[in-house]
């Protein structure tokens, strides 16, 4: 899969933690970290963006259950 | 944009004329004796405390505004930047409001009583009346983010339950209060100046649809609050919200106290500082609130840039 759909099924993911936040949240760690346009994204980017979501909203909270409840549900979009 | 130091540069120099006018401001007579040092260290007591909740506001309204401006080109952002617009004329009208009361005393010495107080009364009800209809239409687009679905009418059923009693509480002391447009001592000064029809039509009917308004927002956002998704997100918006809960709840009482202040100034001088402080300390505690959840929701946007 390679298209802005994935992209849409991360962020709708991340939005069950960052509410409106999470389309911004999502696309700064494509840029940042990928240098990748939403469209860009690819299945096998999946591990490593999931990867950087868990690191990020372990910034966020103390609570390890919502980390790894998200990295989980990410993981299965591939 | 508005750069932060303008805030707090604005912020210091406001103070520092506050402080110093209510220095060097003419001591008239008062009810409670006190000698002209006395009558400076009382006033003192009231102002640093004023000074207090004024930087209270000026960091709760900069911290939001600077939150907003971030994330201004998304809805919510479009949405919360209005919000943000209307805390940040009532925070003008709070330091205005103080600014303006240290002309009070050469106005009652130099005669030009009744103008100021008119101006005054009148620059009181009409920065509110705009800064909380800002924050109501950013409320309203924030609402239609999480609801397609057309407002009702019956949704403002709840507004009017709330106001009507607080409408006819505030009517009946501001036309049971004696010294509204007249006082048999020279030396004090009246409240309003304004026939009766006036001061209820242009003044507490435009105070009732600022409260109605502000009221009306602040369930927006606590309904916009409760729908949005987002479990860390909640956490800041929800101090947010509660935190402009809690300004206009403490705006309204204390307009309320204004109209009551006969009443109040009978139950002494220590009675009355403990009332002043307690609203000034939970006024300043609805802008801290609003500074904590926007640090909360700063956070978010601050990851990996």
């Amino acid at each position: 899969m390679s298209n802005s759909g994935l992209f849409e099924q991360v962020v709708a993911i991340t939005q069950e933690y960052l509410g409106p936040a999470a389309n911004r949240f999502v696309m700064r760690i494509l840029d940042s970290h990928f240098q990748k346009e939403p469209r860009q994204l690819k299945s096998d980017d999946i591990p490593e963006l999931s990867e950087w979501i868990k690191v990020s909203l372990g910034l966020l909270t103390d609570d390890k259950r919502i980390v790894d409840e998200c990295e989980h549900k990410i993981l299965k979009l591939i | 944009m508005i750069k932060r130091r303008t805030y707090y540069v604005g912020f210091v120099l406001w103070s520092a004329i506050y402080l110093i006018g209510t220095i060097i401001a003419p001591v008239a007579p008062n009810r409670f004796n006190l000698t002209v040092t006395q009558t400076h260290l009382l006033q003192m007591t009231f102002a640093i405390p004023i000074v207090l909740v004024w930087l209270a506001a000026v960091y709760g309204a900069e911290r939001f505004k600077s939150y907003t401006q971030r994330i201004k080109n998304d809805p919510d952002g479009k949405a919360l930047d209005g919000v943000a617009n209307g805390l940040n004329i009532l925070m003008i009208s709070v330091l205005a409001g103080g600014l303006g009361s240290i002309l009070r005393p050469w106005a009652l010495k130099d005669g030009w009583i009744r103008t100021f107080t008119i101006c005054y009364g009148y620059f009181q009800v009409l920065l509110p009346l705009l800064a909380y209809w800002i924050m109501f239409r950013g409320s309203r687009w924030l609402r239609v983010i999480t609801s397609k679905k057309k407002e009702r009418r019956a949704a403002w059923l709840p507004i009017l339950v709330i106001i009507i009693p607080i409408a006819v509480i505030y009517l009946f002391l501001i036309l049971h209060y004696q010294y509204r447009n007249d006082t048999p001592n020279p030396t004090n000064y009246s409240s309003f100046y304004l026939p009766d029809y006036l001061i209820i039509l242009s003044l507490a009917l435009p105070y009732l649809a600022a409260w109605a308004l502000g009221i009306k927002a602040a369930m927006n956002l606590g309904l916009y609050s409760k729908k949005v998704k987002g479990i860390l997100y909640r956490i800041g918006f929800k101090r947010i919200t509660l935190g402009i809960y809690t300004i206009i709840a403490f705006a309204i009482l204390l307009q309320m106290l204004v109209a009551f202040s006969t009443t109040i100034a009978q139950i002494g001088l220590a009675g009355i500082l403990l009332i002043i402080y307690a609203i000034v300390i939970l006024y300043s505690i609805g802008f801290l609130l609003v500074a904590s959840g926007t640090k909360k929701l700063n956070e978010i946007e601050s990851i990996n840039q």
